[in-house]
């Protein structure tokens, strides 16, 4: 083993034993070794916006551009001086400019999203289920498939049902304003249950992973205490 | 007048990105640059926000609040860190090691207190919730995924056990299916409202 990858070693060794000793009590050692890493990847990010981002777009080609090119280059560096000069409090209002811009970029590109990259696809795989091809693909499963299709239905119908709180726009026979209308209640209580059971999956996977880490971040501990004791 | 300009140009920089989805071709220029753009503004952004974060443990040593020790030892990481990365560039192989071997044992030995924790937080939800349908519901799942995931569970191949397996090992989709649906219904609404100006992401009225 080279000096080198001891002395990684034995900083991932002490940082790991810092912040396995959040299990006892939150300790000065697990805050100092996550403000180690906060300060560290708040460093690094600087770096890579700089590296990355701002010297390639804006100061690179601001030597190799034609005039042209350089106006057009002007723009964004208004609107990043706007947004520097705006963190001056009485000159606030001068950040609203960039901030409108990146509000209507990022509205479009969720809307975007939100539309071509779910609510399509995610419809679509609904529809899925009840395609006749898919169901009568093999004669002996049609009663599975049709239950399939039929679950999916009821569970993505009671899932949105549950996060429905919208309030009637006229008065109505129900007791109190929040009560939903009765449909939606039976429906909620199922999409409860499927709620439950897409989380309890999640769960699961995540429990897993933390495991897995956690037997991870033992066997370093081992291993590094076996090499120093075999050392001795 | 000022809520109109700024509803403008966020209506007008939407309004193109938009356009953009539908026709690609007279629209592809404007939106490489209006992306560029974008994520100059979002660099800025995210060095004003690394600025900030600086100046206030800045102020915490000055003033020797609570906590200046971890302060001081994110500020001298922040800009060890940040002079190492100019003079020596990210593609150095110290550099790449120095956050490395800081970032994957600290975010791994996270991971593991996770462990502990969220086994925690399950046991609560059934104290402080109770035995609802979300937490009957959510506690079999759990466990039945994780049977599933260590292979406890198996059946012959072709057989109707298979099938039974394979429509509860699909059925934590049908839930996963309705949040994503809602949460594009309401990331379509939240950006409907910001590019109508129904909503004021800057904060003015």
């Amino acid at each position: 083993m080279t000096s080198s990858a001891v002395i990684w070693g034995v900083i991932g060794f002490l940082l790991t034993v810092m912040i396995l000793s959040y299990l006892i009590r939150d300790s000065l050692f697990f805050r100092l070794a996550t403000y180690l890493l906060i300060g560290l990847t708040a460093g690094y990010l600087v770096v890579l916006l700089v590296n990355r981002v701002l010297l390639p777009q804006l100061i690179w080609p601001m030597g190799a551009a034609s005039w042209s090119q350089r106006l057009w280059l002007l723009i964004p560096i208004l609107l990043a001086g706007l947004l520097l000069v705006g963190q001056i409090p009485r000159l606030a209002l001068l950040s609203k400019i960039p901030l409108a811009y990146l509000a209507g970029l990022s509205a479009a590109v969720a809307i975007g999203g939100a539309v071509f990259g779910t609510l399509v696809p995610q419809g679509q795989a609904v529809l899925d289920t009840f395609d006749p091809y898919r169901i009568y693909a093999d004669p002996q499963l049609v009663w599975m498939r049709i239950l399939d299709a039929g679950v999916m239905i009821l569970g993505v119908v009671g899932t949105l049902s549950y996060f429905h709180f919208g309030q009637p726009l006229q008065e109505t026979k129900r007791k109190r304003a929040e009560d939903r209308p009765q449909i939606l209640q039976v429906f909620s209580k199922i999409g409860e249950g499927f709620l439950g059971i897409t989380l309890g999956a999640v769960f699961a996977g995540v429990f897993s992973t933390a495991l897995l880490a956690l037997i991870d971040r033992i066997a370093v501990i081992g291993g590094m205490l076996g090499q120093f004791l075999g050392g001795l | 007048m000022k809520k109109i300009l700024f509803g403008a140009i966020t209506l007008m920089v939407g309004l193109v990105v938009l356009a953009g989805f539908f026709f690609q071709d007279p629209f592809g220029p404007a939106l490489t640059l209006i992306y560029q753009w974008g994520l100059v503004l979002v660099a800025v952004g995210g060095l004003i926000g690394l600025g900030t974060l600086a100046a206030f443990h800045i102020r915490n040593i000055i003033q020797q609040k609570k906590g200046w020790i971890s302060s001081a030892v994110l500020l001298a990481a922040f800009l060890f860190s940040l002079i190492a990365g100019f003079v020596l560039t990210p593609q150095n192989a110290f550099y790449r090691d120095l956050i490395l071997n800081v970032q994957v044992p600290v975010e791994t030995s996270l991971l593991a207190i996770l462990a502990a924790t969220l086994l925690y937080a399950s046991l609560q939800l059934i104290r402080t919730r109770g035995w609802t349908p979300l937490s009957i519901a959510f506690m079999a799942s759990a466990v039945f995924s994780m049977l599933f995931n260590l292979g406890l569970i198996q059946t012959a191949s072709g057989t109707l056990g298979e099938q039974v397996l394979m429509f509860f090992r699909r059925l934590p989709l049908v839930g996963a299916r309705g949040v994503l649906i809602g949460m594009a219904l309401g990331g379509l609404v939240m950006g409907l409202r910001f590019l109508l100006s129904t909503d004021h992401p800057g904060g003015e009225r």
